[in-house]
């Protein structure tokens, strides 16, 4: 492991003592996690004050008196280790990481270093390493499990899709990305956020989109990546002010050393994906209805008994016979195993003055759809150079290009995840040709998956610029200046081809997206930092920044097109420019803020910090809004001088804060649009025959819009047992966030269909625990743990007046709510009608539809998303060079509104539903009649339904797509990562041109137990991206495993 | 470092932070969306709206229900087979309240008072929109309706009161347009009328005579009376050029919703019903040609209402014609013709005591209609006759009517809401429900389901109606 400080001046450098009679003795330092070699360890002889420090490769020279000589090496965040010389003349040693130092210096909010000790929120931070070779290649896939609190949710399984990231619980109602922490790279607040690509409207909008692509925060090349600091709430957020509330992950990326020399590093790796959870269906029935072949183009599998006539044969939809049997694989086989490829280069050198470093990384995947894959370039140049006495220059530029292609995704006939759920068992997918002189062949009017994926593709390039310079002034020991200017600069270049004959559109379409983003970051911050006697110290720091975000977007479509395979926009029959064009986000930010910290003795902490906002997207006369905060440290065993071995730390810390959520733009004005009528069955545009024309907006803007604020009460303990071997840290929180950006659903006949107002408000309370212990350390032999835990109780508590619930994503009938008194995000459907005082259910007496459920016509709260709570666990074991680290993740509670497991029970696809299915069976329940009333006997008691029904019947009334029975616990375990590895001793090492040598094999979801999921879905991917659609599953991708083998080695 | 430099290099960083902040953070319009437009810039934008929704959705959910399509897949199918759940109304109550009513009453706000052609627009195509929605609905949100943030939950008026509503608008515009100086003229940013003060009269004036017959049986002396004056004022649509129809074109994006739908977006749903090509052949009728497509069949392959059985395959199936939808979706919305209103004088000649023969305004109905689908020469002069023999040779004046409104179904192709509301109103022509109904007794729905966001964001709305529920004028 390589940790570079970034205040260097606290690497010691000790003069060496008075030659006697020595022997000198060398050696070399290794990382005990990866073999990578560890400069600036000190190497003391203990008892003396003989030292020295390796250099750049990790080796050392130094003079010991005698055999009995000890040498001390150690290094921040790394155990000591003490080693009788004897009569050794070469000594290498490996460090392992010392997960209970506290003493550490951790990157805060808006730059500012702070030793954790001092601080009174809640922080936790993730180390490089740990983000590095673990069978993906978004690192924010590899950060799942590892802070208490931060959730993290892969969008969907297709190469480029991004993830949705999550703090404790979401804060706000007005937009998924509203909901989202900061991610701040080396200071700049980066864009994550997924621009939904469709040209339709409505579900299609949330539900995928036509185009591929995730969040831009996947970007970042983990092997980039110094560490991670993650502020959990508004307390360790504060000093971002307006854009606080929902935390921040804090990315700092590696910067260059000041030991003389140079180094390079290659790592590699090579992962396989494969599908692992996927539908388990039955293979007894075919394509029909009620056990007979009714049709070749249905998509039902209630058909009769595979094997019931011998040689069984059906005519299909080209009127040829064909053999009716089961074909078992004919989904599975459809997908390919997907690979991922990483390789990196990293150069890194220095004079002592100025150090630079450059890397260069390349990823090719490819994904489990045919013709879906990603590549990826990232070029990075650090450097950092000492211009004057005490002036630092310092910078950061990289370069990323992605070229990503893929397949329709979304709620359509030509998205494949679309298509697949509803195949036939007798459905011999892949063994016919997809095409036939030309032509589709297919049994449906939904595309052929591999005609569409062929046929429709989407491709995404993206060119991506960020930057920043630095620099740092030092007046003198305790006063010094730094200002920053940074730049997320990038452009999406997307394009979308329906082919003619595709399912979504029947004459072709090609969609040109062209997106750019351009966000600018100023700050300029003044620390003062002096002792003001010997028990107080004082540090203030002023700070001023700037913040200028813009995107704009420019939309073409050409309708019909002319020849096929040429997908030119201009060889279509109409070219139409989009409505969505122009500026669609632009906002600046100014902000000024203090943060003083008193400390007493090193042991008792107060900071307060204020922060004033003001915010373009907010009225003229009233956006300035002002965010303060407090927080307090107590280390109780140094303030009454406790010297126990069992109880060696002891911290208290309490922190209150008030922080903001800005509001999106443009919403203090109502305004014209041009109007776009009509959806994916047919629409309007305009201008209309040579008529330039505008609409009345249907949102109502609001010209006294405020941001949304939270408040947050948050406290913590924080004891190291046992020497600190074990440390325990457990916070509780208390957030409250009102004013809510609500966008108010009005009933379309005022006129509008939302009015943008602040409004109710929502609550977030729960704990977090860290525990990480130090269960062996002996020897050769390391063994240390950690676990993380979290529970968070989310509830709207109101809304605004009169309004009890309103929509906040999915579809009319399945969607995702806020109602009052429940938590964000419940589900909202249509429930099992029951008898309120016995809770039966209700069973239609007569009619054509006698036995089976009577349909409710309630509208209610139906599941619940948001887990119980979720823990990891996370084991490291080391023995001389080999290591093994394995993490679980469990979340216990959260629901999954599951369409593809409820379309396949009314489908009959599934296990499930050939269980016995010739039996007859009987709902129970008590009978009511048409209109729900209850049909009474002779002696007026409500009576028990036997009405038998057949299991086709039965299952079509108690699953569907809309309905409560398609609602299931996600409860799961999971096999998160395990990587096995070796590190190659330097005596083997020294011998060859490398200085070190390290192999892995890791996996990714290895194993998954969701027990009440029937096997049939993965229990993360739900295909809707974000925190306001969270759980509803539709067309989703199957669950992956991901393992492979990576190398890495320096020289 | 000298205190006097570090003074003023404190003082010139903090101008250089502070200045020009207003005009910084002065960029919260969107540079593309104005928040004042001038009323010949809304107008294109309603009447088309207008037109969309009336030649889409409605054409799709009610031309299913009156049996001249058929649906063979989804949403067009659901209709087929009365599938109905008050979502497929939620596009149709956006684009009528939050689209046309909305702009049509900005263009009243935003044209000025003595603009009074611009205010008699406005107010015939809202009470036109009116009238679709109450005659499709039943009881809808009209007094309370449109004031945005003032009134958030808007009751439901009785029909009824809609009706008054919506003759006195109609009334007020005539009233306008009956003045001195009609103010600014819209010109061609009129998609209908291109400004022509005289044919929106006309048009106020006919939209009268229907809302009037449309509440016969309710109001039957009150109807006669109107009706006589306004046929004795003389001054109602003359021919097929006074006709109330949105104009469409023949590229993508400007096409008619209905050839969108059936030739762009989903062929795989429509067809045409076979009902309703059997009742076209029966009586040899010379529009079928004009009506519907064989795509070089030489025969009209039809599908059954109800969605039994395997359709014809999409390349050989009957399908829209020109005159409905246009060859390339150039066909006009025809929102209401001046057959439609000929015939409409038939049935009050018949049913109530107006001026006028009811033989004369047939003949004159059937003639428009012929030569509105491009049906001339020997062809309509024998289908004429054939027709007037018919009409003869009924005895009573419910039979004489059973025919004129049969042909005003089939003349009327293209326009399933007048269709619909002619059978609940008389009965005819005399539709057995489609093969596999889905309302609770089976018969064929009277009405469509209240759109379900209304239902979920509207508390006045306790609850959804029910298709076999007849509206307010629907009595027999």
């Amino acid at each position: 492991m390589k940790k570079f400080l970034r205040i260097c001046f606290l690497v010691l450098f000790l003069a060496p003592g008075v030659v006697l009679a020595q022997t000198e003795v060398s050696g070399k330092v290794t990382s005990a996690d990866d073999g990578s070699s560890l400069p600036g360890v000190n190497v003391v002889v203990k008892g003396t004050a003989q030292g020295t420090v390796t250099d750049i490769d990790g080796n050392y020279r130094i003079n010991v008196p005698d055999g009995n000589a000890t040498l001390v090496f150690s290094f921040i965040g790394l155990s000591t280790q003490e080693i009788t010389v004897g009569d050794r003349t070469s000594i290498d040693v490996t460090m392992t990481t010392d997960t209970k130092q506290l003493g550490e210096v951790i990157v805060t909010a808006a730059g500012i270093e702070r030793e954790q000790r001092a601080l009174g929120y809640s922080v936790q931070e993730v180390d490089g390493q740990d983000l590095s070779q673990k069978s993906t290649n978004n690192v924010f896939e590899s950060l799942q499990g590892k802070v208490a609190g931060l959730n993290i949710n892969q969008n969907s399984g297709a190469p480029g899709g991004g993830t949705t990231i999550l703090i404790r619980g979401a804060t706000s109602l007005a937009g998924n990305s509203r909901n989202s922490p900061l991610i701040i790279v080396d200071g700049i607040p980066i864009d994550n956020d997924f621009v939904r690509g469709d040209v339709g409207s409505g579900s299609a909008e949330v539900f995928g989109s036509g185009s591929i692509g995730g969040g831009r925060g996947f970007d970042i090349n983990p092997e980039d990546i110094e560490d991670i600091t993650v502020l959990k709430g508004p307390a360790a957020a504060a000093l971002y002010g307006i854009r606080a509330a929902n935390g921040a992950i804090v990315i700092t990326t590696k910067r260059p050393s000041n030991l003389r020399g140079t180094s390079v590093t290659v790592s590699s790796s090579f992962n396989l994906s494969r599908v692992n959870i996927l539908p388990q269906y039955q293979n007894e029935y075919g394509q029909g209805l009620s056990f007979r072949h009714h049709s070749p183009v249905s998509s039902n599998s209630w058909g009769r008994p595979f094997g019931a006539i011998p040689n069984d044969s059906i005519t299909d939809h080209n009127g040829n016979r064909v053999p009716y049997v089961a074909y078992p694989d004919n989904v599975r086989d459809f997908f390919n195993d997907g690979y991922l490829w990483t390789n990196n280069v990293e150069l890194a050198g220095s004079n002592g003055a100025s150090g630079f470093i450059v890397s260069l990384g390349r990823t090719d995947q490819s994904g489990i759809i045919p013709e879906s894959d990603l590549q990826r370039t990232n070029i990075r140049l650090a450097g950092s150079t000492q211009l004057l006495d005490k002036l630092l220059l310092s910078g950061s530029f990289q370069y990323i290009n992605t070229q990503l292609q893929g397949s329709p995704q979304g709620n359509n006939g030509s998205s494949v995840f679309f298509i697949m759920p509803s195949i036939p068992r007798s459905y011999d997918l892949n063994g016919r040709p997809y095409e036939i002189n030309g032509q589709q062949n297919f049994y449906s009017s939904n595309d052929h998956p591999l005609w569409s994926a062929i046929n429709n593709p989407s491709t995404n390039k993206i060119d991506r610029f960020l930057g920043n310079v630095k620099l740092g002034y030092d007046f003198n020991d305790w006063l010094s200046l730094n200002y920053q200017f940074g730049f997320d600069v990038n452009s999406e270049n997307r394009k979308e081809v329906y082919a003619r004959g595709s399912a979504r559109f029947n004459d072709g379409l090609i969609i040109q997206d062209e997106l750019s983003f351009q966000l600018y970051e100023s700050t300029l911050l003044l620390t003062a930092d002096k002792d003001l006697s010997e028990d107080f110290n004082l540090n203030v720091t002023l700070g001023h920044n700037l913040n200028s975000t813009r995107r704009d977007r420019f939309i073409v479509q050409g309708t019909g097109i002319t020849t096929p395979g040429i997908n030119n926009i201009l060889n279509t029959e109409n070219v139409i420019v989009d409505t969505r064009n122009g500026v669609w986000f632009n906002r600046r930010l100014m902000g000024v803020f203090a943060d003083v910290t008193l400390g007493y003795r090193d042991w008792a902490f107060l900071n307060v910090t204020g922060r004033n906002d003001w915010s373009s997207t907010l009225p003229l006369d009233n956006n300035s809004f002002f965010y303060p905060s407090i927080s307090g440290t107590l280390i109780f065993t140094d303030a009454l001088n406790m010297d126990s071995d069992i109880l060696s730390f002891g911290k208290l810390k309490a922190a209150y804060a008030t922080v903001g959520n800005d509001a999106p733009p443009f919403l203090t004005t109502t305004t014209y649009v041009v109007p776009s009528l009509g959806n994916n069955t047919g629409g309007v545009n305009f201008p209309f025959l040579g008529n330039a024309a505008f609409t009345q907006s249907n949102i109502l803007g609001n010209d006294n819009l405020k941001p949304e604020e939270t408040s947050s009460l948050e406290f913590g303990i924080n004891l190291g047992l046992f020497n600190n071997r074990f440390n325990v840290d457990v916070t509780y929180y208390d957030q409250e966030t009102k004013d809510q950006i609500l966008f108010l659903q009005l009933p379309v006949t005022t006129g509008y269909t939302q009015f943008v107002t602040n409004a109710g408000s929502i609550t977030n309370k729960g704990w977090e625990a860290v525990v990480t212990a130090e269960i062996l350390n002996r020897g050769a032999i390391q063994w240390d743990a950690i676990v993380n835990f979290s529970r968070n109780r989310n509830q709207v508590n109101e809304l605004a007046e009169g309004l009890d619930a309103t929509f906040l994503s999915g579809f009319t009938g399945a969607e995702s709510s806020a109602v009052v008194g429940e938590p964000l995000g419940v589900f909202r459907g249509t429930p099992y009608a029951t008898d309120p005082e016995t809770g039966q259910l209700l069973v239609l007496g007569n009619g054509p539809n006698r036995g089976t459920l009577f349909n409710s016509t309630e509208y209610e709260v139906v599941g619940d998303p948001n887990p119980d709570w979720n823990a990891s666990l996370i084991n490291r074991l080391s023995w001389k060079g080999l290591r093994l680290g394995v993490q679980f993740d469990i979340q216990y509670g959260g629901d999954i509104w599951s369409n593809t497991i409820g379309f396949a029970s009314v489908l009959g696809s599934i296990e499930e539903t050939a269980v016995d299915r010739e039996a007859p069976r009987v709902i129970p329940g008590y009978l009511v009649d048409a209109s729900g009333e209850f049909i009474l006997d002779d002696a007026g008691e409500k009576v028990t339904n036997n009405i038998q029904v057949d299991a086709q019947t039965y299952w079509r009334s108690v699953s569907g797509s809309f309905f409560e029975g398609s609602v299931f616990d996600a409860s799961y375990v999971r096999l998160r990562e395990i990587t096995i590895g070796y590190t190659f001793p330097s005596a083997l090492v020294d011998k060859t041109p490398f200085n070190s040598f390290d192999v892995s094999f890791s996996g990714r979801n290895l194993w998954t137990y969701a027990p009440n999921l029937g096997g049939h879905i993965d229990p993360e991917v739900a295909n809707a991206p974000g925190a306001l659609a969270r759980g509803l599953e539709w067309n989703s991708s199957p669950g992956l495993v991901n393992y492979g083998f990576n190398i890495k080695f320096t020289f | 470092m000298n205190t006097m430099k570090s003074n003023y290099i404190f003082l010139l960083v903090s101008l250089l932070l502070f200045t020009g902040c207003e005009d910084w953070l002065d960029i919260n319009n969107d540079p593309n969306n104005p928040v004042d437009v001038s009323p010949d810039r809304i107008l294109p934008a309603a009447q088309v709206n207008t037109a969309f929704i009336m030649g889409k959705d409605l054409n799709l959910q009610t031309l299913a229900i009156v049996q001249q399509l058929a649906g063979t897949n989804n949403q067009l199918l659901s209709y087929d087979t009365y599938f109905f759940n008050g979502t497929e109304a939620d596009n149709v109550w956006f684009g009528i309240y939050a689209g046309a009513l909305l702009d049509f009453k900005k263009i009243s706000e935003t044209a000025s008072d003595d603009d009074a052609l611009y205010q008699a627009i406005s107010d015939i195509h809202m009470a036109y929109l009116f009238g679709v929605t109450t005659d499709l609905y039943g009881d809808v949100p009209f007094q309370e309706s449109l004031q945005d943030i003032d009134i958030v939950a808007p009751v439901f008026d009785d029909q009824s009161m809609i009706y008054d509503g919506i003759l006195g608008m109609l009334e007020n515009a005539e009233t306008l347009l009956n003045g001195d100086d009609l103010g600014n003229n819209p010109g061609a940013s009129d998609l209908i009328y291109g400004g022509d003060a005289e044919k929106w009269l006309r048009l106020g004036n006919s939209l009268q005579v229907k809302y009037w017959l449309q509440q016969r049986k309710i109001n039957p002396s009150e109807a006669a009376s109107a009706i006589t004056a306004l046929v004795n004022g003389d001054e109602l649509l003359r021919n097929n050029g006074d006709n109330f129809n949105v104009p469409f074109g023949t590229t993508n994006g400007n096409q008619h919703p209905l050839y969108d739908f059936a030739f762009n977006r989903r062929p795989g749903d429509i067809a045409i019903s076979q009902r309703f090509i059997d009742s076209l052949n029966v009586l040899n009728d010379p529009r079928i040609d004009e009506f519907i497509n064989d795509q070089g069949q030489g025969t009209y392959l039809g599908y059954e209402n109800g969605g039994t059985g395997t359709p014809p395959l999409q390349a050989v199936r009957a399908v829209l014609g020109t005159f409905p939808v246009g060859d390339n979706g150039e066909a006009p919305m025809r929102l209401y013709t001046y057959y439609t209103q000929e015939f409409l004088l038939a049935e009050a000649a018949l049913m109530l005591d107006i001026p006028g023969d009811a033989r004369t305004y047939y003949e004159n109905a059937l003639t428009a209609s012929l030569d509105a689908s491009g049906v001339d020469g020997s062809d309509a002069q024998t289908y004429l006759a054939s027709r007037l023999a018919a009409f003869d040779a009924a005895g009573s004046d419910e039979e004489q009517l059973q025919v004129v409104i049969r042909d005003k179904w089939v003349s009327q192709f293209g326009n399933g809401v007048e269709s619909f509301n002619d059978w609940r109103r008389t009965g005819y022509p005399e539709f057995q429900p489609s093969s596999t109904p889905g309302t609770s007794d089976g018969s064929i729905p009277v009405r469509l389901l209240y759109s379900a966001n209304e239902l979920s964001s509207n508390p006045n709305l306790e609850n959804q109606s029910q298709l076999i529920d007849p509206v307010w004028w629907d009595v027999d």
